[in-house]
């Protein structure tokens, strides 16, 4: 495994602890984004992405000048009116500001559409409630194939530069999500897999000096095993014809089919057409 | 310049109206997506077109006007909105709080004024009209559909005076509906319409207001005089018909409303709108080699063959022919 990227809280005693690792910093209000930015560059280290989570609409977040050149993951529940941001989604598309939104609104996939056209990359989150398959894969035609140059729609976007036939796709990265690339930790510098791991406590190490070589880990090594166990147990998803492009995050549960397995099957096709024109054309 | 028609449904009957048959057939509900829109923008931004026309119906009963009138701008176009002027308080404030920080070499609207008595509208219309204009006058400019030969011009010049508005009156000639029976004026009257255009030059002068003709009108039916007033007002006078390229909410699209009921197409059949302006423009053709023009000695019209007058609208002269064949039930 090559050395992870650590996801943290902003707390300045747990970045002062962490060395050689590239991080994510997750912070809970809009003030710290150039602080922690500024706290983990002027360190020396890398910042791969400050993350922040608001519950109001991106139309009524106030975007600030010191957010210039720190690459931002923004998640918001929407966008809100389009009328509220018109006169500031140009300087949101200059700032490298990643909006994620909801894939279970089916507003959030046009507001997807429009701001992507408009320069802003957009990523769409998928919960436990389904999106509005229609108009997913409508979306995703327009972010593989839109005939104007427009900014990513991810997960479209990861996928199409990730897909290979025949090739299992896990675009968990997209939300820093893969535990084959990044690591959580929380304010005391406990480590888990995932964001939902480190949020119900399932810990892998309990400090990151007590990390060493993930790969070595067993716990790290059983949740590669996640997967597999699906197939053992016979779980529905085993016979869908999409699960090398879904790997479950379109709804592992089963509870969507068939929607779900229709729409992954349409994004594998699609991400095959994607392909053989981008052969066609080099 | 296409036109996209953001809804289907109006808040006023004018007895002209040439677009009510298509806006009969449509489904009142039927308003445009956000995914048509952004793909139209794409579509006219492929096709290194700008400028975009919002009709309706009465285009801001749509929803989302302003959101979609700002997306628009933000992708670069210019827009011109052809209104009634007839819209809630709280469109209004919507408009003068988001559209009215844009300059009007960006966005304009062109809002359709009927005459108050010869074409009369509730008192209660006529005062939102007069909100409106107070609100828009710099970003407006009158137009006015003539149907009846004793049309009244008088009261736009007053209006442009008191709101402020832009100094060019659009005149459109209500035109006849394909396979329909409206109001229009019919050619023999082209002449009278035009002697009676001529007859309010002294306000057009007074007011230095430039009269700009709509498609349909035909050279022959201009006195030299009256087209050197008309050229010295407007810098050039247009004889022309050519497809306008209305676009449905359904992305349905024809080649302007009184011809809507023939050959619709959708706009994912075309790669460009030049690609549908020439689709339309053959058609235009077509039908002109069977009858040239609206008028007998538009066959053998010089001016015409040259391409400096279309010989009235085309659909006049589907009129003609629609006329021509009814009893033997030709199909058009």
């Amino acid at each position: 495994m090559k050395t992870p990227t650590l996801v943290c809280p902003y707390s300045r005693p747990l970045l002062d602890r962490i060395a050689g690792y590239a991080m994510v910093v997750r912070v809970d209000r809009f003030a710290d984004i150039s602080r922690a930015a500024d706290e983990v560059r002027s360190a020396g280290k890398t910042l791969q992405c400050v993350l922040v989570e608001s519950e109001m609409p991106l139309n009524a977040i106030d975007f600030q000048k010191d957010w210039q050149g720190i690459p931002i993951a923004l998640s918001v529940p929407a966008m809100g009116a389009f009328r509220e941001i018109a006169d500031r989604v140009r300087q949101l598309a200059d700032l490298k500001v990643h909006v994620y939104l909801p894939a279970a609104k089916r507003e959030n996939l046009t507001a997807s559409r429009m701001l992507a056209s408009l320069d802003v990359t957009c990523c769409l989150v998928f919960d436990s409630a389904p999106p509005h398959w229609e108009a997913l894969a409508d979306l995703m035609t327009y972010a593989l194939f839109g005939s104007n140059p427009h900014a990513p729609v991810e997960p479209f976007n990861y996928l199409a530069e990730h897909y290979r036939a025949g090739a299992d796709i896990d675009w968990g990265a997209v939300y820093f999500d893969d535990s084959a690339e990044f690591l959580h930790l929380d304010a005391d510098g406990r480590v888990a897999l995932s964001w939902r791991e480190l949020c119900c406590g399932a810990f892998i190490a309990e400090d990151i000096s007590l990390l060493g070589d993930p790969s070595e880990n067993a716990l790290y090594r059983n949740s590669l095993n996640t997967r597999r166990a699906l197939f053992l147990n016979g779980h529905p998803c085993i016979a869908c014809e999409g699960w090398k492009v879904c790997l479950g995050r379109f709804g592992a549960d089963g509870k969507h089919r068939p929607g779900c397995a229709a729409s992954a099957a349409d994004l594998l096709g699609e991400l095959e057409h994607y392909r053989n024109q981008q052969l066609e054309r080099a | 310049m296409a036109n996209l028609l953001l809804t289907t449904r109006c808040v006023r009957s004018c007895p002209y109206c040439f677009a009510k048959n298509e806006m009969a057939a449509s489904d009142p509900a039927d308003t445009v997506s956000w995914e048509n829109i952004i793909y139209l923008a794409d579509f006219l931004i492929q096709s290194n077109d700008f400028h975009l026309a919002l009709l309706g119906g009465e285009p801001t009963l749509h929803p989302q006007f302003v959101d979609i009138a700002r997306y628009l701008l933000e992708r670069k176009f210019h827009i011109t909105v052809f209104t009634s002027g007839v819209m809630s308080d709280e469109r209004l404030d919507e408009i003068e709080r988001h559209i009215l920080t844009i300059p009007p070499d960006k966005i304009q609207f062109v809002c359709n004024l009927n005459h108050p008595e010869q074409t009369p509208a509730p008192a209660r219309e006529t005062e939102k009209i007069h909100r409106f204009l107070t609100a828009l006058g710099p970003w407006t400019t009158p137009g006015f559909n003539i149907y009846r030969t004793d049309f009244q011009l008088d009261f736009i010049f007053d209006y442009i005076a008191r709101f402020g508005l832009q100094r060019l009156l659009r005149l459109g000639l209500s035109s006849p509906i394909a396979r329909q029976n409206n109001l229009f004026i019919r050619n023999d009257d082209m002449k009278t319409v035009i002697d009676r255009i001529y007859g309010f030059r002294e306000l057009f002068e007074k007011f230095r207001v430039v009269p700009n003709l709509d498609c349909g009108f035909p050279l022959c039916r201009f006195s030299d005089e009256q087209i050197g007033w008309f050229y010295r007002m407007s810098g050039s006078v247009n004889f022309g018909c050519g497809p306008a390229i209305d676009i449905k909410p359904n992305m349905e699209v024809y080649s302007c409303f009184p011809l809507s009921n023939i050959h619709k197409k959708s706009l994912f059949e075309f790669n460009s709108i030049q690609e549908v302006a020439a689709f339309y423009t053959d058609l235009h053709e077509q039908l002109r080699q069977d009858i040239p023009g609206a008028f007998e000695a538009c066959a053998a019209c010089v001016l015409r063959s040259e391409g400096r007058c279309s010989g009235g609208g085309v659909c006049h002269i589907l009129r003609e022919f629609t006329d021509e064949n009814a009893d033997a039930g030709m199909p058009l």
